[in-house]
């Protein structure tokens, strides 16, 4: 038998990913007074959007699904989602409707497109097949994201329409992450206090804007790169990849990055803002070493989405903690590269990468875990002691965050370094 | 107006995926190596219910104390869908043999939809993998949400268990083997129906399927009785099948299930103690119980005796029977002011069960603006479904449970409720 497809088999346990349908509907569920309709059954559905529910407690009020069945596949799903749109405009009229299937509905080929034209609901639709066949959230997100700038048009928009000076679209970023909303909310901080006009595309407004901003900046690559790359081809719009800004000197060199391509009238204000803070963060890090000895463990393991932890790491090692070894695990490949000063570099999905070795260790050593409740269930399941942890990606059920705090930027530098410290401190008050 | 649902479904459709029942049937078995025959992301839903009943049990303080067997997918993707999946399974499962060689001694693949609407022959397949690799390959004919449910593939794939491994054994005098599921050995659900058995003066070999692994199969026809525990309808009709399969094929009689009652349970456990020659011991046993559960009803009734409640119903009644919690409420003197149908029944099944509930009270249904002014002045709301009003809601276990333990759990979840001053409301989920 061909062994030629080993290379992506590992046990599930070393990566949870939701599928397409989540992705795709995460995009949707974040442009305002959006209407999501899963063509599909009730079990993918429900999954999805308890996982979306973690961004949005709201957001079963605008995600719905037609509950396929066994006949539904056989004959076709058209009945279906007239009586799931009929559903959901019963509530209002969205400023969009997003119809999409799920990877069974998706392979019977009803013509999703054709159905929700046919009807002619004189409202914004976007439809699309989005099942795990596709892949994972990512994947989902990143072609929700191509097919709304499609189907709305984008480019027809754009024309005879003038750039507006200093107008930045971000690209990849979601609130359907973990701590995704308030990360968001930093990024948006940041760049409008160096003077950028920023367009985040959460509304249908501003997706049809899009085409009049100056640079495309792609946050999360592995959500947001397509759609540049798509940008770029059919509307000639300039992007860049600086990653994201973790740490304090992490966000100066994230701006900065940006400010090269499209020189910001700010820049100063954020730098000043930036050293008050890193004066700030040395002179308490120092205080309360001098009782806890310094912040460090002999290994650190950070894993999650690609973009968040390559560039979590340096700032790791540049600015919070120490450590012997850095080993990233990322959940995706990324085009560009984000890290340098990690020791270890693995893939979720690669055959080599197993946490419970990678979380085994001597008694006397310590280890802290940047990671969802699926690695740190691992990590119990491995019976390693000495072990802190935080929570920096999705799935997470041993853990609830309720302050919209964020882990990026120049606040999202003293909350990191907080959480960080308040878990070593706890883990020797376990010993 | 009609009372709302936070999530719309419809009872009469599939609800679940039989593919995780496969799975589940299996999870503990050490020994086995599960492959879902289906995109990556449909082991996400296996890992989370995994990830969930992990931090649950430690939520209950009876923490696991069996880890699941390995999870591998074959990964469709789009180019499947259209050439098919065989040889992707083909290398999938070959991959398993040789990386798990020293531990697997059984693989199982579990299909999805996708497999289903492809058309992959997987039987075809798994018995040329069986001959070509030595070990059993085995597979049963659900596929994801396609005509099958959970409970589909979970008994499937007992029955395939029971077909591959059982033989006819020696028995073990006074040995038990347990049926079902009830949340594994470890849970609370199980351990008073544990205490039942060795008071009969039972040895339990094990529980059957999902907690024994492979190369103890044996045991499970060792035993010269089985027991059912937990269940209700649908799932205990199928235990029951394979109660009375192990009895017919290999004489290991069947005591039937443990009532979810107290008085069905001491009526049960007389009848056993008369059996097993144990009515001194189980008499002592009966006394002890019924002590502890008067005690603990005394102490609800202090908070529960009078106050007004509402029943909302929209679970379809192959899961669950009204009667119980009619009980529950007259042991804790509650007033029921109306019984309320939710918006997923169809016409047909409203009928069906307003016609048995007449044959179990006299209470009104109500619907509209008297049910939404029964809800709104009710002390707490009973609910199969939640409902998007912001009521004081206990939410109806999904699974049936054994002896008095499921009663008193549900008396105090509607306690806790009361207990509590805390203003507004929110949803408890008996367990």
């Amino acid at each position: 038998m061909s062994d030629k497809h080993t290379a992506k088999w590992n046990d599930v346990c070393n990566r949870t990913d939701s599928c397409a349908l989540c992705g795709a509907a995460a995009w949707a569920a974040g442009i305002e007074n959006s209407q999501i309709l899963v063509n599909g059954p009730l079990w993918c559905y429900f999954y999805a959007m308890r996982q979306l529910e973690c961004g949005d407690v709201h957001l079963s009020e605008r995600m719905h699904m037609t509950q396929l069945d066994n006949t539904a596949i056989i004959y076709g799903s058209e009945k279906c989602i007239s009586e799931g749109v009929e559903r959901v405009l019963a509530n209002g009229k969205p400023d969009l409707l997003f119809v999409e299937n799920n990877c069974s509905a998706g392979l019977i080929g009803d013509d999703l497109i054709g159905i929700i034209r046919e009807m002619d609901l004189k409202i914004p639709c976007v439809a699309m097949d989005s099942g795990g066949t596709i892949g994972g959230f990512a994947e989902g997100f990143s072609r929700a994201m191509l097919k709304t700038f499609e189907q709305l048009d984008v480019g027809a928009f754009a024309k005879n329409k003038t750039t507006k000076s200093l107008r930045v679209n971000l690209l990849g970023v979601t609130k359907f992450y973990y701590n995704g909303e308030a990360d968001l909310s930093e990024l948006v901080r940041i760049l409008t206090l160096a003077g950028y006009e920023v367009n985040t595309l959460a509304s249908v407004e501003e997706i049809l804007e899009a085409g009049q901003a100056e640079l495309n900046i792609v946050c999360h690559e592995e959500l947001g790169l397509e759609a540049a790359i798509y940008l770029e081809k059919h509307l000639g719009m300039k992007y860049i990849c600086p990653g994201l800004p973790y740490g304090c000197y992490g966000t100066k060199k994230w701006l900065e990055k940006i400010n090269a391509i499209l020189p910001c009238p700010n820049l100063a204000e954020v730098s000043k803002e930036i050293k008050k803070m890193e004066l700030f963060l040395t002179k308490r890090n120092s205080d309360f070493a001098t009782l806890w000895q310094t912040l460090a463990y002999d290994r650190i393991i950070i894993s999650g989405p690609g973009t968040t932890v390559q560039c979590m790491a340096d700032a790791l090692r540049e600015e919070w903690v120490d450590t012997d070894k850095l080993i990233v695990v990322s959940q995706h490949r990324l085009k560009n590269e984000y890290c340098n000063l990690q020791d270890v570099l693995l893939y979720a999905e690669d055959e080599d990468t197993n946490i419970q070795n990678l979380c085994a260790m001597k008694p006397e050593e310590n280890l802290l875990l940047l990671a969802s409740s699926n690695e740190y269930m691992e990590m119990r399941l491995a019976k390693s002691n000495n072990i802190s942890r935080c929570h920096i990606a999705l799935p997470a059920v041993d853990s609830i965050l309720l302050n919209k705090l964020p882990f990026m930027g120049i606040k999202g530098s003293a909350n990191m370094l907080q959480n960080l410290w308040n878990a070593f401190v706890e883990l020797k008050l376990k010993q | 107006m009609a009372v709302k649902t936070r999530h719309f479904f419809n009872s009469q459709k599939t609800c679940s995926c039989s593919m995780t029942g496969v799975w589940r049937a299996v999870a503990c078995m050490t020994g086995i190596v599960v492959i879902f025959h289906s995109p990556r992301a449909c082991t996400h839903i296996g890992r989370t219910m995994d990830m969930g009943s992990y931090f649950r049990s430690y939520a209950d303080y009876h923490p696991e104390k069996m880890v699941s067997v390995p999870l591998l997918c074959s990964q469709l993707e789009e180019k499947e869908a259209i050439f098919g999946g065989a040889d992707k399974l083909r290398a999938c499962i070959n991959y398993v043999a040789k990386k798990y060689k020293d531990s697997c001694k059984c693989i199982v693949v579990a299909n999805s939809c996708v497999s289903g609407v492809i058309g992959d022959d997987v039987e075809s397949i798994t018995e040329e993998a069986e001959e070509e690799l030595g070990l059993p390959v085995i597979t049963v004919d659900c596929y994801g949400f396609l005509g099958s449910e959970f409970y589909d593939g979970y008994i499937k794939m007992t029955h395939k268990l029971v077909e591959r491994f059982f033989k006819p054994q020696i028995k073990i005098p006074n040995s038990v083997i347990v049926l079902g599921d009830n949340g594994g050995p470890w849970n609370e659900r199980n351990i008073e129906a544990y205490k039942m058995l060795k008071a009969l003066g039972l040895n339990i070999l094990g529980q059957f399927p999902s907690y024994m692994p492979l190369n103890e199969l044996d045991k499970v026809t060792q035993a010269e009785v089985s027991v059912i525990v937990g269940g209700y309808g649908r799932n205990l009709h199928d235990m029951t099948e394979l109660a009375n399969e192990l009895e017919t094929k290999f004489g290991v009689k069947s005591l039937g299930a443990i009532p979810g009652d107290l008085e069905k349970t001491k009526s049960w456990l007389n009848e056993k103690a008369r059996e097993f020659s144990r009515e001194a011991d189980i008499e002592r046993f009966l006394v002890e119980e019924e002590e502890s559960f008067k005690q603990k009803v005394a102490k609800y009734l202090v908070r529960t005796q009078g106050k007004n409640t509402v029943l909302c119903l929209g679970r379809s009644l192959k899961y669950y029977h009204p009667g119980f919690v009619l009980d529950i409420l007259e042991k804790l003197k509650m007033n029921l002011q109306g019984i309320v149908f939710l918006e997923s029944y169809s016409p047909k099944e409203s009928k069906e069960l307003e016609k048995m509930l007449k044959t179990l009270t006299s209470v009104p249904i109500l619907e509209g603006e008297l049910a939404n002014k029964a809800l709104n002045e009710a002390d707490l709301v009973i609910t199969t479904t939640e409902l998007k009003q912001n009521l004081k809601q206990v939410y109806l276990p999904l699974v049936g449970s054994s002896g008095a333990w499921g009663q008193l759990n549900f008396m105090q979840a509607i306690y806790n409720v009361l207990r509590s001053y805390k203003r507004g409301g929110g949803i408890t989920y008996v367990r």
